[in-house]
């Protein structure tokens, strides 16, 4: 099946970090949220990806095409809002927006104005002038106006305040619902649009950790609460362990087994309560640390 | 279609999709035959995520309660009213049954569990 | 490629004109032999020479650190223009001001009565000089993007002080030989081998930077 984007052992070594090797892919029409700590490499693995920087070695596929820079068809499948916001800045975000519409066939004006319209974006400022937040929206209008299969965002809601963040969620609920389309973010915390994700992929000093979809994530990991009476350390598919005397609270990367392990050893008043996705997320990057 | 789920209950969404659309489909409220929103149009209605609509509706599929036909979407099944008693029931028994268990864990009889959910049926009409 | 090379000629056309005005009040000057130094031949021998050769570099400098600061590299980059491509346009915009300018300062040299020339002599040199330095350091910085995967740090500063250092030296070594050169033949057009270095320079850079593991600016 072809994938929205594939990375295959893909590895770029900087003096000071290491990422990879990286193997990640997403399907056509998924969401992929990419989670990790400021400095985990969520960045560098997008620049790989859109091919600002070259890796030093591994793959990387967008559609089934190589990111190769001189055989740039790729490159009209993709948009990708990065960590900066580049733009002619002493040029009007109308200026910057037709240099851009110049170079893609699909761009279309009505929905650049629609958008412009719904972000309450000031379209006669110059770039240099924006705020950061209208910067943000700047770089959305260019690329959503010319409708990429593949959306790349490096953390598109820093700096947004909740109502844009709103905005920008409803919007990108619009793009998915064309079937083939693809999201591909990055964050250092789950917000509100965790609730887009599909699959959530951790990375940490420049590893991935785990890739899996929320929905798992939310139904297997569970704090659950018992009484036991012995003193036990060892639980099975448990993270973290609190407890006062006989009272025990905690946190399972694997509810049903923990569940079936914790009856075998007779532990009383099992109770579950599920955890969010903000929380979970903290626990997968602290393990094996 | 109109769903009310909240990230903030116990029940994860997937459930709250499966169980609010089944109520619809028991109840008479959509009828048989009826085409159920896509499932990337329902995701973007209710802002979730199109893996949890997919799983909602799988669970829906199991049960038998509406099927997916190729390239045109899900239908709702046509479920006799007997079929949809039976299931009404199953989920009755299934929710009473722990919540028996912890009444009479906490001391009270037959007849006094009884007396309550009679009282409680008389004070809701 | 066009319509990148266009939209740069538009974004700096106010840099540009500039340029254009130079040269134009430095051909009104020439061609009516208008002297604005009358009493003070050094200053009038060496006036345009520094105001053509320095102006036009510092306008140069200007546009390129500005592209370096809105990380036009970047920009460019994501667009779906191919590298080499991309390469070519950066290369043309780098380096036409100073061929287009020296050319036309030629054009001007092979028109004027001999007495004239005075405003001509030595202006190319200087141009020449200042093309070298820019394409030089232009070279140093691609080179270091193209080994590198680091970002900035200190031993790229180092090293471009002693490019520097080295380009500046290198002045003196070319005109000395490409005056031996040529002197035996009779010209007196030392200066374009200035233009033929920072051309050669310019195309090592351009091929350079088509091999930068970097371009996030």
């Amino acid at each position: 099946m072809e994938t929205a984007f594939q990375l295959t052992d893909l590895t770029k070594n900087f003096s000071d970090f290491r990422l990879g090797p990286l193997n990640l892919n997403l399907e056509p029409g998924k969401v992929l949220g990419y989670v990790g700590p400021n400095g985990s490499g969520k960045t560098t693995t997008m620049h790989c990806l859109v091919g600002l920087i070259k890796a030093d070695s591994g793959q990387a596929e967008i559609f089934g095409k190589e990111n190769n820079p001189n055989k740039v068809d790729w490159k009209f499948n993709i948009g990708y809002v990065g960590d900066k916001h580049v733009f002619y800045e002493n040029w009007s975000g109308e200026k910057n927006l037709k240099f851009i519409s110049q170079f893609y066939p699909d761009w279309s004006d009505k929905m650049a104005q629609s958008l412009i319209k719904r972000f309450e974006l000031p379209i006669e400022k110059r770039a240099k002038d924006l705020s950061s937040g209208n910067r943000v929206k700047l770089s959305l209008v260019q690329v959503l106006s010319r409708f990429p299969k593949l959306l790349i965002l490096d953390e598109p809601t820093a700096g947004l305040d909740p109502v844009v963040r709103t905005e920008l969620l409803d919007i990108l609920f619009e793009v998915l619902e064309d079937g083939e389309r693809a999201i591909f973010y990055s964050t250092h915390i789950l917000t509100d649009i965790s609730r887009l994700a599909d699959e959530l992929a951790f990375i940490d000093n420049g590893q991935i950790k785990l890739k899996a979809p929320k929905d798992d994530l939310t139904d297997n990991w569970k704090r659950i609460s018992f009484k036991l009476n012995e003193n036990k350390v060892e639980f099975d598919n448990v993270v973290n362990i609190e407890n006062e005397g006989n009272n025990y609270k905690v946190i399972s990367k694997n509810f049903e087994s923990t569940l079936q392990h914790l009856k075998n050893i007779g532990a009383q008043n099992i109770q579950e309560t599920r955890m969010g996705i903000d929380e979970i997320a903290v626990y997968i990057l602290k393990e094996n640390k | 279609m109109i769903l009310n789920l909240t990230d903030l209950s116990e029940e994860p969404l997937q459930s709250q999709i499966y169980r609010q659309i089944r109520a619809m489909v028991l109840n008479g409220e959509i009828n048989s035959g009826t085409i159920l929103p896509s499932i990337r149009g329902l995701a973007r209605e209710q802002k979730v995520s199109v893996i949890t609509v997919q799983r909602g509706y799988e669970m829906l599929e199991r049960e038998g309660l509406i099927i997916s036909k190729r390239g045109k979407g899900f239908f709702v099944t046509d479920v006799n009213s007997s079929q949809k008693k039976q299931l009404a029931e199953q989920r009755l028994i299934e929710k009473l049954t722990p919540v028996i268990k912890i009444a009479r864990d906490e001391g009270m009889s037959n007849l006094e569990i009884k007396n309550i959910i009679n009282k409680l049926l008389a004070g809701e009409q | 490629m066009y319509r990148l090379l266009k939209t740069e000629i538009n974004y700096f056309k106010l840099h540009l004109s500039v340029i254009v005005l130079v040269s134009l009040i430095f051909t009104i000057c020439a061609l009516n032999n208008i002297k604005l130094f009358p009493q003070i031949y050094f200053l009038e021998k060496y006036f345009w020479s520094v105001i053509v050769g320095l102006g036009i570099y510092a306008i140069v400098f200007m546009i390129w650190s500005m592209r370096k600061k809105e990380m036009r590299e970047r920009q460019h980059a994501l667009l779906p223009i191919s590298i080499n491509k991309l390469t070519f346009t950066r290369w043309l915009f780098g380096v036409s001001p100073f061929i287009l300018v020296g050319f036309y300062i030629e054009m001007l040299r092979s028109i004027l009565p001999s007495q004239q020339l005075i405003y001509i002599e030595r202006i190319n040199g200087q141009l020449g000089m200042m093309f070298i330095a820019l394409v030089g350091f232009d070279l140093v910085i691609n080179s270091w993007f193209a080994l590198q995967s680091k970002r900035y740090d200190k031993r790229l500063i180092y090293t471009v002080i002693l490019s520097i250092a080295l380009i500046i030296l290198s002045f003196g070594v070319i005109y000395i030989v490409s005056a031996s050169i040529i002197k035996p033949f009779g010209f007196g057009g030392e200066e374009i081998f200035f233009f033929i270095w920072a051309l050669i320079i310019s195309l090592v850079d351009a091929t350079i930077f088509t091999k930068r593991k970097l371009l996030v600016g």
